[in-house]
């Protein structure tokens, strides 16, 4: 699964950034007046589809000729497709110029999928051709390569590099779309990071005898959830704050009453596509504008989803949690939990310090005046085996009343702790 | 704001990074230990790992590395490489609030003492791209005892040698080394009766007592090996037959003890006495000598010569005969145990009636 799952990464990474490519040359070469970045790149991402297919071509099928023969028609198909789901159907240049780009593109991948397999191949028969289990060595040799075409680090420039020529090439969707890609990218990256790391991980440590494979990703899924979500707060606020962009076009500073007047050309134009022209119906839109406790009722509405997406997902984490924390172990080893047992609150303790004093203070007064009465009574020093009953016996004081009333507070001093509680 | 992004993403990792660097090793505890405290050379035994986790953030990976010396051979020997000493790495996944043992089985293969002074822990990044390091310093050790072998026909000879003194054994019973309780005989003394436990089995008992007189025997081994040519299979045998010989003799109630012409002078030389206490000594002195042969001259061992003493000599140089012999004398009691590679190299010379020699082959 996990193997599986790195694979579907490294197709959608792939795919995430070349999806870029259409839209930046139009918004660098074309002057695209009917469709927005926004629904270039939608369409771009079709692009995912050849490069799984490829990419599950170049590892399944074992002759070159019958890859090409499988790759063509796959090229052929996708072209067909890019024809039909093509953007600009009223514009015979743009339409074929998406047609032509998308399967170029697809064409790449074709190619690039064949050499990359020619490499491999070539690697494995000059490295493990002698070993036995050369075979498996080989699936397992290919699956490494596969897992090393994951997201990169590096490649996250990337995204500020679109959006900046979003931002001077006066493409406000382009802007939005690098932002988008920029966050999902981030997201992919940190856990194909996780993945790929731990999986690296575990293979140098294959003749490892009992590490716990599962527990290991399971305690990781956990931290690494817990960490995604993290890092999806924190950069929130960048796009929340989306809408304070500025942008310009490049090949107009010079003139920059020209600028502002094709943005606001644009932004007529995005508008009169969305509806009708709000500024002629004027009192009529008005008129008809919610009253406020309408809107914030549904701000209460938005906010109230939020809180309940919020619940799930940490109901969500919790239970993750605890179906690792119940989960046996992979190997021999004893997993308990831990159980803080409550600190035992004695009756003493939890009298104030002051109180405790006190009667402490008490109790040796007690004692005090009893050893100075035995002693004015008594010659001899009381033996450690005498009872408070014997000692005063001795002392010539049984029977006394008021001895009776100090050994009653002596007993209770002395063994009942009373005094200190 | 892509770049407002790019700073929250910093911020997130950067604080991610601080407060797990931080918090990972508190409330962590770790116990290494070995569940006996001896056992004898090619016997298995047990190490027993464990590790908690007391606070409620995960640790997914955390390795555990110590280092042990040579000697134990780990039933998983992945998990060890072996160069001076073996160093033995396990890994651990967990969750908050948590305890793992592992117990882990090895074969004591050398006698020893096998101390474990630190205990390395390790744990990664959640991106495996940093690696803390703390260390835990505790004491397990265990003591493996000399590989036992069989001795009868040494310990034959030894009573033998006893003789006489071995006869008068049961004459001499000593009335405060109770030893148990048996049934009445009419060869009893009615003084021997114990009258309470005659009450409780309702049939009369009588009290036994051991002898007074034990056997005294004192062994002297000889391990120095400073020839060109090491005979460390030779020496590893002297000292099983020594460890095996004065257990099974300390156990028959006589006393006995030990003398080593080791380098080093301190705990070369037990006294004969008897008891477990005595058994245990021997053996952990035994167990800790690692004199790689050096010692010093076999002569400066012996001593002065009791008469109620048999002595036992544990050497594999045929030139101790003259030294053997001169600390005998006439009188003293012996027994030399020779063990060689060959029986042609033992000495022949040795033959005389209060002296007797048993060769041990050895095979390499």
């Amino acid at each position: 699964m996990r193997k599986k799952a790195l694979i579907f990464i490294s197709w959608l990474h792939r795919a995430i950034l070349t999806a870029y490519l259409i839209p930046v040359i139009y918004a660098l070469f074309v002057d695209v007046e009917q469709q927005t970045a926004k629904m270039l790149y939608v369409r771009s991402f079709l692009i995912m589809i050849p490069i799984a297919v490829f990419d599950v071509f170049s590892r399944k099928i074992k002759n070159n000729y019958s890859y090409f023969f499988a790759g063509l028609p796959v090229l052929i198909l996708m072209a067909l497709a890019a024809w039909l789901v093509g953007p600009y159907s009223n514009k015979n240049d743009l339409y074929l110029g998406y047609t032509v780009f998308f399967s170029l593109e697809t064409a790449v991948f074709l190619i690039f999928h064949f050499t990359r397999r020619l490499k491999w191949r070539e690697e494995f028969v000059t490295e493990w051709q002698d070993r036995q289990e050369h075979t498996a060595y080989a699936a397992f040799l290919l699956e490494r390569r596969a897992f090393a075409e994951q997201p990169n680090l590096y490649l996250l420039v990337f995204f500020p590099c679109v959006y900046l020529i979003g931002q001077i090439f006066l493409e406000p969707d382009l802007c939005g779309c690098a932002a988008a890609g920029f966050f999902c990218y981030v997201i992919l990256l940190a856990f194909s990071m996780y993945l790929s790391k731990t999986e690296r991980y575990l293979m140098l440590n294959r003749k490892l005898y009992g590490v716990p494979k599962s527990r290991i990703y399971g305690v990781g899924r956990a931290m690494i959830t817990v960490f995604l979500i993290l890092l999806a707060a924190g950069m929130l606020p960048g796009i929340f704050m989306s809408g304070y962009r500025k942008y310009g076009d490049i090949r107009h500073w010079s003139d920059e009453m020209l600028e502002n007047s094709r943005m606001e050309q644009k932004t007529d134009r995005k508008t009169s596509q969305k509806g009708p022209d709000y500024e002629k119906l004027g009192k009529y839109v008005k008129r008809n504008q919610a009253p406020a406790w309408m809107e914030y009722l549904f701000y209460l509405a938005a906010a109230a989803i939020a809180c309940f997406l919020a619940v799930l997902s940490f109901r969500g984490i919790r239970e993750l949690f605890l179906q690792i924390r119940r989960s046996y172990d992979d190997n021999e080893d004893l997993v308990e939990d831990i159980i803080e047992k409550e600190e035992k609150k004695d009756s003493d303790t939890a009298l104030p310090i002051s109180i405790r004093r006190r009667e402490k203070d008490r109790s040796q007064g007690i004692r005090k005046v009893y050893r100075r009465t035995i002693k004015k009574h008594r010659k001899d020093l009381p033996g450690v085996w005498e009872s408070p009953r014997e000692i005063e016996e001795n002392a010539g004081l049984l029977g006394d009343p008021k001895m009776e009333e100090l050994h009653e507070q002596y007993e209770r001093a002395r063994y009942a702790e009373e005094m200190s509680r | 704001m892509i770049f407002i992004m790019i700073v929250g993403l910093v911020f997130v990792v950067f604080l991610w990074t601080l407060v797990y660097r931080h918090c990972w090793d508190q409330r962590i505890a770790l116990f290494v230990t070995f569940p006996v405290e001896a056992v004898f050379a090619g016997e298995t035994a047990q190490l027993t790992e464990i590790i908690e986790n007391r606070k409620k953030l995960p640790v997914p990976v955390m390795e555990v590395r110590l280092s042990l010396r040579q000697g134990l051979r780990f039933r998983d020997e992945e998990n060890t490489s072996v160069s001076d000493n073996v160093y033995k790495r396990d890994i651990f996944s967990l969750s908050g609030m948590q305890k793992i043992t592992r117990q882990i089985t090895f074969t004591c293969e050398k006698r020893g003492l096998y101390e474990i002074r630190e205990v390395q822990v390790s744990a990664f990044s959640l991106m495996y791209q940093e690696q803390y390091i703390r260390m835990f310093s505790m004491h397990p050790a265990l003591y493996v005892y000399p590989k036992r072998v069989e001795v009868d026909d040494i310990l034959s000879v030894s009573m033998h040698m006893l003789g006489e003194i071995a006869q008068k054994k049961y004459l001499h019973e000593d009335p405060f080394a109770f030893r148990g309780i048996r049934e009445y005989t009419t060869l009893d003394a009615p003084k021997t009766i114990n009258w309470k436990a005659s009450a409780k089995t309702g049939a009369l008992m009588v009290n036994t007592f051991d002898s007074g007189l034990r056997g005294k025997f004192m062994l002297y081994l000889d391990v120095e090996d400073d020839g060109i040519v090491r005979h460390e299979n030779l020496i590893e045998e002297s000292i099983s037959v020594a460890a095996s010989l004065l257990g099974r003799l300390l156990s028959g109630g006589m006393e006995a003890g030990v003398a080593v012409n080791q380098k080093n002078e301190e705990n070369s030389v037990i006294l004969p006495a008897a008891g477990a206490v005595q058994a245990v000594r021997i053996e952990r002195m035994l167990a800790c000598y690692n004199g790689n042969g050096d010692g010093r001259a076999f002569g400066s061992l012996l001593g002065k010569r009791e008469e109620d003493t048999v002595y036992l000599f544990v050497s594999k140089e045929k030139e101790r005969a003259g030294e053997i012999e001169s600390f005998l004398g006439e009188d003293g009691m012996g027994i030399w145990i020779f063990p060689t590679g060959s029986k042609e190299d033992a000495p022949c010379a040795v033959n005389r009636k209060n002296l007797r020699l048993c060769i041990r082959e050895v095979s390499h």
